[in-house]
């Protein structure tokens, strides 16, 4: 991977942080991190955007109807995919100024693009947010945020160094009946909350198909990237990706992704993780996907609050001594109902479910995931589902998946990000990349 | 009967039962393993999930049968021997289960030893990742001259935690001119993070290819020693905009590396004052 322009400059605040941190004591700076463009209000904000098929699609139709966003550029290794991408956005703004590329080393490289959002299948999620942070954008990256533990550390440090702007797709962050049910949780309106259980799909099978050359117009190396190289099966592109270890964590990592989130938000845990990881897999009966059919696991945390999975419903239940509330994307539910009628506050913001008492969404932190994201890119402030919070609620999800992966019980550090006493579960917190890909 | 021919006659007796036991029971576990291969392949799933199961708890003596039965057209048969040896590998990489760890691992090195399929000697390399100690650093060593299996052999060498794996990256190093297989073995010998790995790397520095230039750089950060920090220094005061970027970056990660040990904060100290002092200016 290629170097940092020399027009990006490590963060004044990173540089403090790091001081204080290495001898303790303070030290008198007086620089600023003077790279950092002032985005007016009225600037558009420039957007290239890597990856353009299924999720990126739907990003892109967001973006395009944000009136404070610009999309430059979109990148895709499918032709048809990129094609598709730069006419939507040409035919969006009646021109044919959208840049489109092969390579996301190259949007990087085209003017104009203040940040980037990826849609890309998971593993190269992070590759493409470091270079992009250190390339000086900011970024909106689509869940599961990482492939390993150790991706989300070598995340964090970047975004922090050089002061980017990051928000990980994990959008419930930004909807009001998650952002209640949370709220009750958090507040101790269902008293002791004991347990969080994540109701999630399961993985399905992927039948056998055999292996063949890559159709024309799609660059499978490049597809593959910081992954072991395998020839091209169409169970893996396009859409199939999930179903393969070297790819993705499968239905766990994938709306896991979401609902951990919200367990994590709700629990109060957003600045740690379990310390016990437990649970029995079943691979899928035949065809060739690798990752789990269905499972059963139970994440244990310190202060007793356990995270359950659960098939086949969707959403989070939130359990506590005086009562529960399942909210699901389009639902909510609580026993005793009442607990609907209350007004609770969280992240310094009240909200209400009682259509009584009606609210203006709009003045709340993140009313909307994207348009959240485009206004801290504006203020320098932290979006809802910043670098550390996406980080530690795919953590909750890759404890979850090693633990059925390895066939016991896992204990975890969360302080160290380390499992204690087992060397085999500790090769799996990180992969080396295929070259010339590294972290 | 007097009592040595009582003592004989009870040691016979027991050396018979023995002999007996033995007969029973190692043939029948032959042949339980190849009764259970078939039903691998079944396409009734209840039978598979059963021979899985048995299989799985015979442990890691029947590895090796199952890596010959993994036929990539027999496709229901590869996926199912597959999973097995997948579990029985990580069932013996638990805390504890060192006798079936060496066995295991002995079992994946045969198997990369032989002549198998590509991809299940691909399969047998990445297990071995999990588990593979300083007794398989010698035979990934001379998979790292196989072109075909010697980027998965990278791979499974960095995983294993033994000076022996650093100085066979090292010596692949020092052996070849091809760039993209340069970058590679840098890039592991970052991921090693092992001073032992330093001096090629430094050599690196100056190699004429540009990827190869700034894979060095990167890997002489997470290296993170005195000797690496100085040589990024220098770097870092060329001229080359791109080599002194990845070197302030290098450096950074050198400086939080280092500022992780109590006697090495000084030096993360004076790399952070003089990358202050060069951002102020």
């Amino acid at each position: 991977m290629g170097g940092i322009p020399m027009s990006v400059r490590i963060t004044r605040r990173w540089f403090m942080k790091q001081a204080f941190r290495s001898a303790g004591l303070g030290i008198c700076i007086t620089g600023s991190s003077a790279w950092a463009r002032g985005i007016s209000p009225n600037d558009k904000i420039g957007i290239g955007i890597v990856g353009v098929g299924g999720m990126g699609t739907q990003h892109l139709r967001v973006l395009l109807r944000n009136p404070g966003a610009h999309i430059h550029a979109v990148c895709d290794v499918d032709q048809a995919r990129r094609d598709e991408g730069k006419a939507r956005v040409d035919d969006a703004y009646r021109n044919a100024d959208c840049f489109s590329c092969n390579d996301f080393r190259d949007l990087l490289e085209q003017p104009g693009i203040d940040a980037i959002l990826i849609g890309t299948p998971d593993h190269w999620h992070i590759p493409i947010s470091i270079a992009a942070c250190k390339a000086g954008k900011d970024v909106y990256s689509e869940k599961p945020l990482t492939h390993t533990i150790n991706e989300g550390k070598a995340l964090i440090r970047v975004v922090q160094r050089y002061g980017r702007v990051f928000q990980t797709g994990t959008q419930q962050r930004s909807s009001r009946e998650f952002r209640f049910a949370c709220g009750l949780a958090r507040q101790g309106k269902l008293g002791k909350v004991h347990t969080a259980e994540l109701h999630l799909p399961t993985g399905g099978s992927t039948g056998w198909v055999p292996d063949t050359d890559p159709p024309p117009g799609l660059d499978w190396d490049l597809w593959l990237g910081p992954a072991p190289w395998a020839p091209f099966n169409q169970a893996r592109h396009p859409g199939g990706f999930r179903s393969f270890w070297d790819y993705s964590g499968g239905a766990l990592t994938d709306w896991g992704a979401h609902h951990a989130d919200t367990a994590q938000w709700g629990l109060g845990t957003d600045d740690t993780g379990p310390i016990y990881a437990e649970g029995i897999g079943v691979l899928p009966a035949d065809g060739i996907a690798e990752t789990f059919d269905t499972f059963n696991v139970t994440l244990t945390y310190a202060n007793g609050a356990k995270i359950v999975t659960k098939h086949p419903e969707h959403g989070v239940r939130f359990i506590g001594s005086a009562g529960w509330v399942h909210v699901w994307r389009g639902g909510i539910e609580a026993e005793p109902a009442d607990l609907l009628r209350e007004t609770v506050e969280i992240d310094n913001e009240q909200i209400t479910m009682d259509p009584t008492k009606q609210q203006d969404w709009r003045v709340w932190a993140s009313p909307a995931h994207h348009q959240n994201w485009l206004q801290c890119i504006r203020t320098r402030k932290r979006p809802v589902c910043h670098e550390e919070i996406g980080h530690r609620s795919i953590t909750v999800c890759h404890l979850a998946n090693l633990c059925m992966r390895l066939g016991r019980k896992l204990q975890w550090d969360p302080v160290k990000e380390e499992f204690v006493g087992d060397d085999e579960a500790n090769r799996y917190l990180f992969r080396p990349y295929r070259p010339p890909w590294r972290l | 009967m007097t009592d040595g021919e009582d003592k004989a006659m009870k040691r016979h007796a027991a050396i018979s039962v023995f002999l007996i036991l033995s007969f029973f029971a190692l043939p029948s576990r032959g042949v339980d393993v190849e009764s259970l291969i078939e039903p691998l392949g079944s396409s009734d799933e209840s039978s598979r999930r059963a021979a899985y199961q048995a299989l799985v708890e015979q442990g890691p003596e029947v590895l090796e049968r199952l890596f010959q039965a993994m036929d990539p057209e027999q496709k229901t048969l590869n996926l199912w021997a597959r999973n097995t040896a997948e579990r029985i590998v990580h069932n013996a990489g638990s805390p504890g289960a060192e006798p079936q760890r060496v066995q295991a691992e002995s079992a994946l090195l045969s198997v990369i030893q032989s002549t198998y399929p590509r991809q299940t000697k691909e399969f047998a390399l990445r297990l071995l990742a999990r588990i593979g100690t300083e007794r398989s650093v010698p035979i990934l060593a001379e998979v790292l001259n196989d072109k075909i299996h010697r980027e998965t052999a990278r791979c499974t060498l960095v995983m294993i935690p033994s000076r022996k794996a650093t100085a066979s990256l090292v010596k692949a190093l020092k052996g070849t001119e091809d760039p993209n297989w340069k970058v590679a073995l840098i890039n592991a010998l970052g991921e090693r993070g092992d001073a032992a790995g330093r001096s090629p790397v430094l050599k690196a520095l100056q190699d004429e290819n540009r990827e190869v230039r700034l894979a060095a750089i990167s890997a002489l950060g997470r290296i993170a020693d005195g000797k690496s920090v100085s040589a990024l220094w220098k770097v870092w005061e060329k001229d080359d905009s791109s080599e002194k970027a990845a070197a302030t970056d290098a450096l950074l990660n050198a400086a939080e590396e280092m500022s992780r040990s109590p006697k090495k904060e000084k030096e993360a100290r004076k790399i952070y004052d003089r990358l202050q002092i060069a951002e102020r200016s």
